[in-house]
């Protein structure tokens, strides 16, 4: 074959096969992503972890043995976790983890909470940039509890966080007892409504069985790679 | 010849794009958006993502007439939001209708979705939603004694709309639809009842009338059904507290000689249920986002598919041809 009929049956070729492609794309089903269970299982050991707070202190699960842990997954832009602009859908912005922290302390004094943030790629940041962001919202929106940088998401994948707000409590014996939704105020209110966090540190507290173990998370999507 | 060549390898790569949407199809693989630097998320809002316009499919209407309103949502390319059923995160539209007395207002009906997954290290963040434009159809009834000259509707509605970031969005809209001329019938609204004929079509069908049948047999949802030409079948949960899939999201079934069928493992806790019945529900999705084929499954849980404690109980299974 000259040169003068390879060119033309080369370009007949990329174009056919380039025209299967775009038709491909318009009409075929993409494959589901496989995807494992997540790490973190409710009546099972909780992942450990160690992370850096806003302030450079290392915080580890392992330091709370025998208390219960709560974390809450965090985000400082997200309307339904730390966004301002989320207004009363803001769980901190409404003040409802406030309500939460002063009623924890009445059934529980001991109970940790802690609020994990796996925004950088999210936010594309870097994990002393967004610690900075997440200082000066703590202090704005007057949040008490530390706020822990999940630099490289590796604390979310463990656990299978997949949104802000997304709660995990743990026992004292480093179980998860409950996993999701942080309250039934999907759509936003101030008071406390029925709080799944109080609900479980109650029940592990007085050692009854904790229900629910699960209610579908609300808010926005935790981006880990 | 070089630059011909060139030029052949340029429009190989063109073609090939890496992260190209799967425009039309079910499963929307999400890659990581590259135009995000373009956009200015700082001060972007929700309201500057998406367009909200509100149509009925009636000009004028009759007392006793039903009508159907049609809200459109436009919501910018890249950004996407969510069904009635989210997924692992995000927040359905929330639709708010104020109507005067005599109007009674229908629930809210979603068109099928399109599957967004995001790959999250060892698991995958599942959401169901909509990108580009859509309509969610609300049907009214006007009672016979309604007397007023004009229905005057107002709706709030609220959406998040997210892509790597959500942002909140909200509108109140208004449409007035007046009496008809005495003696004269209801006149349709032409753009109206078009969108509303076009966004009913991928409204899903009940089980019943795609001839389909759903059972649970030993905690685990059965669906076999006609395919007709469908060479691919997917199950979506709705949102049903105490009952999960144990399986990832979307479950795949089978297809033989023209005819599906979808085994769908579930967790049943009726712990986790908060008090409300336990049921499946969920879509069957065949066809394609473009030529949409959707059948909603909708079966309540009886005691006998419950799974005890007891090893040797099993479960006969409750079984319904909807």
């Amino acid at each position: 074959m000259n040169m003068k009929t390879l060119i033309p049956a080369l370009l007949v070729a990329v174009t056919t096969s380039g025209l299967g492609m775009i038709a491909t794309a318009k009409t075929a089903e993409a494959a589901p992503v496989e995807a494992t269970v997540a790490v973190a299982e409710v009546g099972k050991a909780a992942p450990a972890f160690s992370l850096k707070n806003t302030d450079g202190k290392k915080v580890s699960l392992a330091d709370f043995k025998g208390k219960t842990v709560v974390l809450e997954w965090f985000c400082p832009t997200c309307p339904y976790s730390g966004g301002e602009r989320g207004g009363d859908r803001s769980i901190h912005a409404s003040g409802r983890v406030g309500a939460l922290m002063t009623a924890m302390k009445k059934a529980d004094p001991d109970a940790v909470y802690l609020l994990i943030d796996s925004s950088t790629m999210k936010m594309r940041t870097t994990a002393e940039k967004l610690a900075e962001q997440d200082a000066a919202i703590k202090k704005k929106l007057g949040i008490t509890a530390p706020i822990l940088i999940d630099a490289d998401t590796s604390v979310a994948k463990a656990y299978g966080a997949k949104a802000t707000p997304h709660v995990f409590v743990i026992d004292g014996e480093g179980v998860l007892r409950y996993q999701g939704a942080f309250d039934d105020q999907r759509r936003g209110g101030k008071g406390l409504g029925t709080n799944y966090v109080l609900t479980s540190v109650t029940a592990i507290k007085k050692g009854e069985k904790v229900e629910p173990t699960y209610v579908k998370q609300y808010g926005c999507g935790v981006k880990t790679n | 010849m070089q630059r011909l060549f060139n030029g052949i390898l340029m429009m190989i790569a063109a073609l090939c794009l890496p992260g190209a949407s799967c425009i039309g199809a079910d499963v929307h693989i999400e890659q990581d958006s590259t135009d995000q630097a373009s956009e200015d998320l700082a001060t972007l809002t929700g309201d500057d993502l998406v367009k909200v316009d509100l149509h009925a499919d009636i000009a004028t209407f009759l007392p006793g007439q039903d009508l159907t309103l049609a809200v459109a949502y436009d919501v910018r390319p890249g950004w996407h939001i969510y069904w009635r059923n989210s997924g692992d995160s995000g927040m359905p539209p929330e639709l708010s209708v104020k109507a005067p007395a005599g109007i009674l207002v229908g629930e809210v009906l979603y068109p099928r979705p399109e599957i967004f997954q995001k790959k999250q290290g060892d698991s995958t963040e599942t959401t169901f939603g909509y990108r580009g434009k859509v309509c969610l159809l609300i049907p009214l009834r006007i009672t016979e004694s309604f007397a007023l000259s004009q229905i005057d509707l107002s709706i709030e509605l609220e959406w998040l709309v997210c892509k790597s970031i959500c942002l909140l969005g909200s509108k109140q809209l208004k449409l007035s639809i007046p009496a008809a001329l005495p003696g004269r019938p209801s006149v349709a609204d032409p753009f109206g009842l078009r969108l509303v004929n076009v966004w009913r079509k991928r409204l899903p069908v009940p089980a019943a009338r795609a001839r389909v049948f759903a059972s649970i047999r030993d905690s685990s949802l059965q669906v076999t059904g006609p395919a007709g030409l469908s060479k691919r079948v997917l199950f979506i949960p709705d949102h049903t507290p105490g009952v999960t899939s144990v399986k990832r999201i979307p479950v795949p079934g089978v297809i033989e000689d023209r005819r599906f069928s979808l085994d769908v493992p579930l967790e049943i806790r009726p712990e986790d249920a908060l008090g409300e019945p336990l049921r499946v529900t969920g879509l069957v999705l065949l066809g394609s986002y473009d030529r949409p084929r959707a059948i909603s499954i909708d079966l309540p849980l009886s005691r006998i598919d419950i799974p005890r404690d007891d090893p040797d109980s099993t479960g006969v299974g409750s079984s319904a041809e909807h």
